[in-house]
C-alpha cells in the first residue's frame, strides 16, 4: 500500500461536498427512525422522486434549456428545490398513509414494516424505470445553472453548484433544528421519540405527527435528489439505490435518530470514502464504506454521536 | 378491523388488467419467414440476444441487420431452401442462455446460429452449441477469451477487444501524442478487459489507473486522482451512461484532457450526459461506418426503408454473418442431413479466403477469429455537437496518417 | 403441532367461506383422501417426486404450447424455477421461521457458485483454482462454504435489532460482490467460464436436454423440504418460533437464542450452497453480474408472497417470481404489457404485491399453519407502532417500558 499525499487536499474538499449530499438524504432516515424506530427502506425512492419531479416540471413541462443568471437564477433554484421537496414530501406522505399506517392499525410486527417499505421502494423505483416514465436510460436534468468553477481549494475545483449544495445543506440543517426544537410539531416529534405512550396521553395526535415526520424527512430527501440532479446533470430511475445505502450508512454513523449526528455522519462518510483513494484503489472505496458501516453497527450500534432526536 | 378496501380492489383490478392486456396482445415472437421464392424446404438460422429488457437498444439493431439479410436472401431465391429466422430473446442474461441455446440446437432444421450478441451469454451458450455441433457466428461479442474456449464451431465476425485495445492505444500514441495518459474503467467484464489492454500497450505513458462503480453518480474521488496525475489523455473502458457523466465531471474538476473511449460509449446519449465535455471525445469501434462504405449503400437504404432508421452498431456485421452462411448454403444439397449441412458450414467458413462482405473481407483463423486489419477495420469516431452523435473520422489507419 | 387435523378444519381455517358452502357429499371423499395422504407418511415425498418428475414430460407433451415458446425453453425456465425454489426454501428458514430479515441472502448462493467454479476444471488454463476436482466431489464444499458464511454473518450480527440486521446483510451482499469483482483469483468482473457440466460415465448433462437438470434439482428440493420440515416440527422449530415472537421472553425461558439464530442462518445458507453448485455447473459461466442485489430482494419477494414460514408457500413463491413473468412475457410476445416491460416491470408488480400482502394477507398466499395463530403480532418492539394506530386502544401499560428503552 502506497499513499499519495497529494490527494489528501482535493479528496478532502470533494469528500466534504459529497458528504453534504449524504447528510441531507440521511435526515429522512434519521427522522423516521427517531419516531417509529424503523428504518424507512423506501427513502431511496423518495429521494429519486425529488429529482424526477424537477425533470418533469422544469425539463419537460416548462422546457427550460438555457441557464439563468442573477436574481432569476436564485429564484429558479429555490423553485426547483421547492418543487422537488414538495413532490418527495407528497410521496413520503402517501407512503406513510398506504404502506405504514394500515400496518400500524393492525399492530403488525416489525418485519412487516420493513418488508412493506422494501416493497414500496421497489414498486416506485421500477415503476419509474418503465418506458412510460423515465425509462431505463439516464435523463438529462434541465440546464438551469451554468456550472462554473467558483474557486479552487486545496487543489480541487469548487463549482458553483457545490457552493449551492453546501449553503442549502447548512440552511436545511438549521431549519430542521429550529423545527424540531422550537415549533409545536417539533415538540410533538420529540415527545413521540421519547415515549409514545406518554405523548399520546398528553394529547399528541400520533398519526398526524408521524405523517409530519415523513413529510419533513421526505422534503429534505427530495431536496437532496434535486441537488444531485443539478450537480451531475442527469437523473435516472435507480439514482436512489446507492445514495440511499450511503445516506443510511451516514445516519447510522452519526447515531440514527440523531439529527445533528446524521449531518456529521454524512460528512464523515463522504470524507472516509473519498479520502480512502489516498491509499487504496478507487475500486475499494465502497468496500471501505460498507466495512465502516458493519464495524460501527457491530461495535457501537448507537452510532458515534448516540441516538437522540434533536441532539 | 378497518382496512382500506379500495386498495385491495385497486390491486385486484390492476392485476386483472395486466392479465387481460397480456392475453389481448398475444402475438408470435418466434419465427418469421419471408416468402418470395418457391422452395419447398426450409433451413432455419437461429439468433439470440437482448431483444427486450435493459439491453434491447443494443440488441435490436443487430437483430434488424440479421433479419434484413435473411429477407434479402429469400427475396433473391438463390438458395436450395428457404431461410427462416428463429429468434430467442435472452435479454442479454447468461442465466437464460443455456436453455435458449438448447432450444435452438434442437430445432430440426437449424443450420447455424448468428449470435449471441454479448460476451457473457456467449460464454454460457457456447458449450451447448459446441456439444451440439451447431456453427455459431457472433457479430458483436468482443471479449477476447471467447476464441480461447476450444470451441470448434465458433466464429466471430468482428474484431475483438484485443484488436480494438491496441488500435486505440496506437491512435492515442500516434495521433494525440500525449506525454501522460490516465486509464479508467467501470469494473465491468467489457470495460476492465479493454482498459487493461490499452494500459498494457501504452506502457510507461500511463500515469495512473482507476475504477469507477457504474451504479454511482459521483466520481469525485477519481477526478481528484486524475487531476493529481495531470494527463493529456484520459482513456475510459465502459459504456456511455457512465462515460458521459465521467467526462463532464473530469472537465468540471479541471481536467483538460482528450477523452478516448470504446464502442460501448459510441451512443447518441453520450452528448447530453457529457455536455460541454462531449466535443473533445473520440471512440474506437470495430464497427465500420456503413454509411461511408461504398459496398454497403444498398444495405443502408434497405434497412432504412424496412425499419425507418439507419442501421445501428453491428447491424452490418450481423448482415454479413448471415450472408457468409448463405454463401456456403448455396452449394449444399437440400436433401442432405442437417448434421452434414452444419459441419459443411463449419468447414465452409474455415475455408473462406478473403470473402468480401459489406464491412470487410472475411478469413477465419483456426480458433474462429476473423482475421482483420485493425487499422482498416477498426474505425475512429468523434463526437459532433451539431450532429448530436458520433461521426466517423474513418478507419484507424487513415485517421492516424 | 403434530396433532391430527381434518380436512374440514383445514378448510375452515384457510377458506372459511368456501368451507361453509361445501356440502358433505364433497367433503367426505376429500376427508378420506386427506386422511390417506396423512397416513402414507413418507410416501408423500415419493408421490411429490413423481409429480415433479412428470412436469418436464408434460411440457414436452405441450403443456405450455398454448402460451408459446419452445419446450426446451420452458424446461429451462423450470430449471431456473427449481433453483429459486431452493433459494426460497432456505430464506424461508431465516425470515419465515426465525424471523430474521436477511436482505443479502443471494450472497450465499454466490459463494456456493464461486466455490464450485474455483474447485473444478474451469476457465482458462492460467485461471486460479484451489483444486481441480470432478464437479460431483465439490458439492459438499459448496455446501460447507455457504454454511460457514452463514456462521460468519450470523455470529457478529446477533446483537443487532431487526432493521440493522437487514442493512448489515444487505451490506454483506454488496461487499462480497465488490470483493469478488475486485479480486484477481475470481477473475474479477470477467467471471469464470467453462465450468464443466457434470457427467456420469459417458453421459453428460450438458449435452442432451434441460430434463436432466431438473431431475438433478428434484432430490435437492425434496431433501431440503424434508430437512426443514423435520427441523420445524422439532424442538428447533419451536425455539425459532419463540425467538421470532419474543426474543427476550424466549431467552428468559431458556431458549439458546444465539445458537438457534446461527443455526437458522446456517440451515438457510445450506440450500443456497447446493443451488449455487447447480447454478454454476448449469450455466457454466458465472460473473458478479449474475448475482445482483436485486436477486436477494426477489427471493424475499418469493418467501413473502408465497407465505412466510410455510414450506409450500416458499415453493409457490419461487414459481411465482420466475415462471409467472415468463408466461406474461410469452403472452405479450415482446411487447410491453400496459407499458410495463415484462422483465423489469415484474419487479414493480412484486414490490406492489409485497405491500399488499403485508397489509391484507401478512401470512402470504399459503400461510403457515403455526404462524396463522401468531399473526396478531404483539412483540414488544411493535408496541410503539401499535399505539400509533388510530385504533390502538389497547392498554399499553406493559409495552410502555420497552418502548421507552428503545428510545434511549
Amino acid at each position: 500500500m502506497h499513499c499519495n499525499a497529494g490527494l489528501i487536499g482535493p479528496t478532502f474538499v470533494t469528500g466534504l461536498i459529497l458528504g453534504s449530499l449524504y447528510a441531507l438524504t440521511a435526515l429522512g432516515y434519521t427522522m423516521v427512525y427517531g419516531v417509529l424506530k424503523l428504518i424507512n427502506f423506501a427513502h431511496d425512492a423518495i429521494f429519486m422522486i425529488g429529482g424526477m419531479s424537477v425533470f418533469y416540471v422544469f425539463g419537460i413541462y416548462l422546457g427550460i434549456t438555457t441557464p439563468a443568471t442573477g436574481v432569476l437564477l436564485a429564484g429558479t433554484i429555490v423553485a426547483l428545490l421547492l418543487v422537488g421537496g414538495m413532490a418527495s414530501a407528497g410521496a413520503a406522505s402517501a407512503l406513510e398513509r398506504l404502506a405504514y399506517r394500515p400496518l400500524r392499525e393492525r399492530g403488525a410486527a416489525r418485519l412487516s414494516y420493513l418488508i412493506s417499505a422494501i416493497g414500496a421502494s421497489f414498486f416506485a423505483t421500477y415503476l419509474v424505470q418503465q418506458q412510460f416514465l423515465l425509462g431505463p436510460a439516464k435523463r438529462i436534468f434541465p440546464d438551469v445553472l451554468n456550472v462554473t468553477t467558483a474557486f479552487k481549494l486545496f487543489g480541487a475545483n469548487v463549482l458553483s453548484v457545490d457552493v449551492i449544495i453546501i449553503v442549502v445543506a447548512v440552511l436545511c440543517l438549521v431549519a430542521l433544528d429550529r423545527i424540531i426544537n422550537v415549533t409545536s410539531t417539533g415538540r410533538s416529534i420529540r415527545a413521540l421519540s421519547e415515549d409514545v405512550v406518554a405523548a399520546q396521553l398528553m394529547g399528541v395526535n400520533v398519526n398526524r405527527v408521524i405523517q409530519m415526520t415523513f413529510i419533513i424527512g421526505g422534503f429534505f430527501g427530495g431536496i437532496a435528489g434535486v441537488l444531485t440532479g443539478l450537480k451531475f446533470g442527469n437523473v435516472v430511475w435507480n439514482m436512489g439505490f446507492v445514495a440511499g445505502i450511503k445516506a443510511f450508512t451516514a445516519a447510522v454513523l452519526g447515531g440514527i435518530g440523531n439529527i445533528r449526528g446524521a449531518m456529521l455522519g454524512g460528512i464523515m462518510l463522504g470524507l472516509i470514502e473519498n479520502m480512502s483513494v489516498v491509499c487504496v484503489g478507487s475500486e475499494w472505496k465502497n468496500v471501505v464504506a460498507f466495512s465502516v458501516l458493519v464495524l460501527v453497527l457491530i461495535f457501537r450500534p448507537t452510532g458515534i454521536f448516540g441516538e437522540k432526536v434533536g441532539g | 378491523m378497518k382496512r382500506p378496501r379500495w386498495l385491495l380492489t385497486a390491486a385486484l383490478l390492476s392485476s386483472l388488467a395486466l392479465v387481460a392486456a397480456a392475453c389481448g396482445s398475444s402475438s408470435d415472437n418466434g419465427s418469421s419467414s419471408a416468402g418470395g421464392s418457391s422452395q419447398s424446404c426450409t433451413w432455419t438460422i437461429g439468433t439470440m440476444g437482448a431483444l427486450s429488457g435493459d439491453y434491447a437498444t443494443i440488441g435490436i439493431p443487430i437483430e434488424q441487420g440479421i433479419q434484413y439479410a435473411v429477407d434479402q436472401q429469400n427475396a433473391a431465391g438463390d438458395l436450395p431452401c428457404n431461410l427462416e429466422l428463429k429468434k430467442e430473446d435472452s435479454q442479454g442474461s447468461p442465466d437464460k442462455a443455456p436453455a435458449l441455446a438448447r432450444s435452438l440446437a434442437q430445432e430440426s432444421n437449424l443450420v447455424a446460429v448468428v449470435g449471441p450478441y454479448f460476451s457473457g451469454e456467449t460464454l454460457a451458450a457456447g458449450p451447448v452449441f459446441d456439444q451440439g455441433n451447431v456453427p455459431f457466428i457472433t457479430p458483436s461479442a468482443t471479449d477476447p477469451s471467447l476464441a480461447d474456449q476450444g470451441w470448434t464451431n465458433f466464429f466471430r465476425a468482428v474484431g475483438n477487444d484485443a484488436d480494438q485495445g491496441p488500435t486505440a492505444a496506437t491512435f492515442i500514441q500516434q495521433k494525440l501524442k500525449p506525454s501522460k495518459v490516465f486509464v479508467i474503467d467501470d469494473n465491468s467484464q467489457y470495460g476492465k478487459t479493454l482498459a487493461g489492454i490499452v494500459a498494457g500497450k501504452l506502457g510507461s505513458t500511463v500515469t495512473g489507473t482507476a475504477h469507477i462503480d457504474p451504479a454511482e453518480t459521483d466520481y469525485s474521488a477519481v477526478v481528484s486522482q486524475v487531476n493529481n496525475a495531470a494527463p493529456d489523455v484520459v482513456y475510459y473502458g465502459g459504456y456511455a451512461p457512465n462515460a458521459g457523466p465521467l467526462a463532464l465531471q473530469l472537465k468540471q474538476g479541471g481536467v483538460n484532457a482528450t477523452f478516448v473511449s470504446d464502442d460501448g460509449t459510441k451512443d447518441a446519449t453520450y452528448g447530453g450526459l457529457a455536455k460541454e465535455a462531449a466535443s473533445n471525445t473520440y471512440v474506437t469501434c470495430p464497427c465500420a461506418d456503413a454509411t461511408k462504405l461504398p459496398a454497403a449503400k444498398s444495405f443502408v437504404s434497405g434497412v432504412k426503408s424496412q425499419y425507418n432508421r439507419l442501421p445501428g452498431t453491428f447491424a452490418a456485421d450481423g448482415f454479413d454473418s448471415v450472408n457468409l452462411v448463405a454463401g456456403i448454403l448455396k452449394d449444399q444439397d437440400s436433401s442432405a442431413s442437417i448434421e452434414s449441412i452444419r459441419s459443411g458450414i463449419v468447414q465452409g467458413l474455415h475455408g473462406l479466403k478473403a470473402e468480401p462482405g459489406i464491412t470487410k473481407s472475411y478469413t477465419f483463423a483456426a480458433n474462429g477469429e476473423v482475421e482483420i486489419d485493425p487499422l482498416k477495420d477498426i474505425w475512429i469516431y468523434k463526437w459532433d455537437d451539431s450532429a448530436k452523435d458520433f461521426v466517423s473520422e474513418g478507419p484507424a489507419g487513415e485517421v492516424i496518417k | 403441532m403434530a396433532g391430527r387435523v381434518t380436512a374440514r378444519q383445514l378448510m375452515n381455517e384457510r377458506f372459511p367461506k368456501l368451507a361453509k358452502r361445501t356440502p358433505d357429499s364433497v367433503m367426505n371423499p376429500l376427508e378420506t383422501a386427506y386422511g390417506a395422504w396423512r397416513r402414507i407418511g413418507f410416501g408423500r415425498y415419493v408421490i411429490a417426486a413423481a409429480l415433479m418428475a412428470y412436469v418436464p414430460i408434460a411440457i414436452d407433451r405441450g403443456l405450455m404450447s398454448p402460451i408459446g415458446g419452445g419446450s426446451e425453453y420452458w424446461k429451462g425456465i423450470l430449471v431456473q424455477t427449481g433453483v429459486y425454489i431452493l433459494l426460497a426454501l432456505g430464506l424461508n428458514v431465516v425470515v419465515g421461521l426465525a424471523g430474521l430479515l436477511d436482505l443479502g441472502y443471494v450472497a450465499f448462493f454466490m459463494l456456493g457458485s464461486y466455490t464450485t467454479a474455483l474447485m473444478t476444471h474451469s476457465g482458462a488454463p492460467d485461471q486460479f483454482h484451489f483444486v481441480q476436482w470432478p464437479v460431483w466431489a465439490v458439492i459438499p464444499f459448496a455446501l460447507v462454504v455457504a454454511m460457514l458464511a452463514g456462521v460468519a454473518i450470523g455470529l457478529p450480527t446477533l446483537r443487532l435489532r431487526g432493521d440493522y440486521l437487514a442493512i448489515v446483510t444487505l451490506g454483506f451482499h454488496a461487499a462480497t460482490l465488490l470483493v469478488i469483482t475486485n479480486l484477481t483469483i475470481t477473475n474479477g468482473p470477467r467471471g469464470i467460464f467453462a465450468i464443466p457440466n457434470p457427467s456420469i460415465g459417458d453421459f453428460s448433462f450438458g449435452l442432451v436436454s434441460e430434463y436432466y437438470w431438473w431431475y438433478l434439482l428434484i432430490p435437492a428440493i425434496l431433501l431440503a423440504v424434508i430437512m426443514i420440515r423435520h427441523l420445524d416440527n422439532s424442538r428447533v422449530g419451536r425455539y425459532w418460533t419463540a425467538i421470532r415472537e419474543d426474543e427476550v421472553a424466549a431467552s428468559a425461558m431458556g431458549v439458546p437464542v444465539t445458537k438457534m439464530k446461527v443455526l437458522a442462518f446456517v440451515i438457510g445458507a445450506s440450500t443456497s450452497g447446493i443451488a449455487g453448485w447447480i447454478n454454476a455447473v448449469y450455466v457454466s459461466f458465472i460473473s458478479p453480474d449474475s448475482f445482483p442485489l436485486l436477486n436477494s430482494i426477489l427471493v424475499l419477494c418469493a418467501v413473502t408472497i408465497g407465505g412466510m414460514g410455510s414450506i409450500a408457500g416458499a415453493a409457490l413463491g419461487g414459481i411465482i417470481i420466475i415462471t409467472v413473468p415468463e408466461i406474461i412475457r410469452q403472452l405479450a410476445g415482446g411487447n410491453t404489457v400496459f407499458g410495463f416491460d415484462p422483465d423489469t416491470g415484474r419487479i414493480a408488480i412484486f414490490g406492489f404485491l409485497l405491500v399488499v400482502v403485508m397489509i391484507f394477507k401478512p401470512g402470504g398466499l399459503l400461510a403457515a399453519r403455526r404462524r396463522r395463530t401468531e399473526l396478531h403480532e404483539t412483540g414488544a418492539e411493535a408496541a410503539v407502532l401499535q399505539t400509533g394506530g388510530s385504533r390502538g386502544s389497547r392498554p399499553p401499560a406493559p409495552q410502555a417500558q420497552s418502548a421507552g428503552k428503545d428510545a434511549e
